[in-house]
């Protein structure tokens, strides 16, 4: 598997070094190196790729605000030298955190989580439904036809075009295991399907008339998802 | 058969920390020698950083620039530099006002001028070294 990246390093010395840990490896095509977070976007707003090589201080924008705003998830590997970084990182989900220098062994550690959760992701992109259990029996369900899904304590609601199935899970063991292509929580009771929201107001969202909350927690990562024109 | 004599392994000044460089590197002399040339053309520039915001009285500004360079030791290898930059660095970041921090950043720069002009001739020996491996 071969995976296209940028690296977004303003230490040139650093850039060098990252770009040629990927040459040796043979697994990542570099398509861009990029001093600071403003070209970074321009060039990522036109093109994606699966991986960022991301420093985190550098001159302007935070390699951070380049998180916030990118319209897309690739995969991120955090170039820094302060550990401190490490629960922001933490929070924003990046597959690993090099301390520079690191070695190229570590270099192919942190890759190889990312090949690992690439695999994991086209395996799942692969499948385009489900199988409850639901009154005493298994019953496929489409993802294009579930509207959303709804937490009801230790059970929760597959609401879809012309019907709902109520089966014991919950919505953090369902978040873990359902396509984030389709589906995103947006509430602590909700897992909503992204193709099939109406409109969205304030801290609401419509699908199919019906009203559903976006928590505070959740409303930038929605709006990161959608095509906003 | 060839009689040219092996090139004897290259030794490193004994501010450079050989077995770190390795780690990064392996035996890649031309690729070390690269290291050491980017880090060259780029030092002025970067010391440029600490100087700037050390005329601007700024010690979140030198906390910063500390900050950044301290990797550029790392890649060379002169880990006690990298460290002296790192103290600076908590220096700066607990330092009550910025007339505390000017002796300290005077060391530093010398400390840096040094490291500059042992990268300099490190790089010199490399590039012949690495020359005379082809």
């Amino acid at each position: 598997m071969s995976l296209s990246c940028v690296i977004i390093e303003d230490l040139k010395v650093a850039a060098d070094y990252i770009n040629n840990c990927c040459k040796k490896s043979g697994l990542v095509e570099v398509r861009g190196i990029f001093p600071g977070v403003e070209p970074a976007l321009k060039f990522l707003n036109e093109e994606t790729v699966d991986l960022l090589f991301l420093d985190v201080e550098m001159p302007g924008a935070t390699g951070f605000d380049l998180l916030d705003n990118i319209a897309y998830h690739p995969s991120v590997i955090l170039t820094t030298s302060k550990e401190e970084y490490a629960y922001n990182a933490f929070q924003y989900k990046v597959s690993d955190f090099l301390k520079k220098p690191f070695t190229y062994q570590r270099f192919l550690e942190a890759l190889d989580k990312v090949l690992e959760k690439e695999s994991r992701k086209s395996a799942t992109e692969t499948v385009s439904h489900l199988f409850i259990k639901c009154e005493g029996k298994l019953i496929r369900l489409d993802y294009d036809d579930i509207l959303f899904i709804e937490s009801m304590g230790d059970y929760v609601r597959f609401v879809t075009n012309d019907k709902k199935y109520i089966t014991h899970n919950t919505l953090k063991n369902l978040e873990e295991k359902i396509s984030s292509d389709h589906f995103m929580k947006v509430h602590r009771s909700y897992i909503i399907n992204l193709r099939k929201i109406d409109d969205i107001r304030e801290n609401d969202l419509f699908i199919k008339g019906i009203e559903i909350p976006i928590s505070k927690a959740h409303k930038a990562d929605i709006l990161r998802k959608l095509t906003i024109l | 058969m060839n009689n040219e004599p092996r090139p004897k392994k290259f030794i490193f000044n004994d501010k450079i920390d050989e077995e770190y460089i390795r780690s990064l590197y392996e035996d890649e002399y031309s690729y070390i020698t690269e290291i050491f040339q980017t880090t060259l053309e780029h030092f002025d520039a970067d010391l440029q950083f600490l100087r700037t915001a050390f005329e601007k009285e700024d010690t979140l500004g030198l906390k910063k620039a500390a900050h950044k360079l301290k990797p550029v030791f790392g890649f060379t290898g002169l880990l006690g530099v990298q460290e002296m930059l790192n103290n600076f660095e908590q220096y700066c970041g607990s330092a009550p006002e910025f007339v505390v921090v000017k002796p300290q950043y005077e060391k530093v720069i010398a400390e840096l001028l040094n490291a500059k002009a042992i990268i300099e001739k490190e790089h010199q020996r490399l590039a012949a070294y690495a020359a005379s491996l082809i």
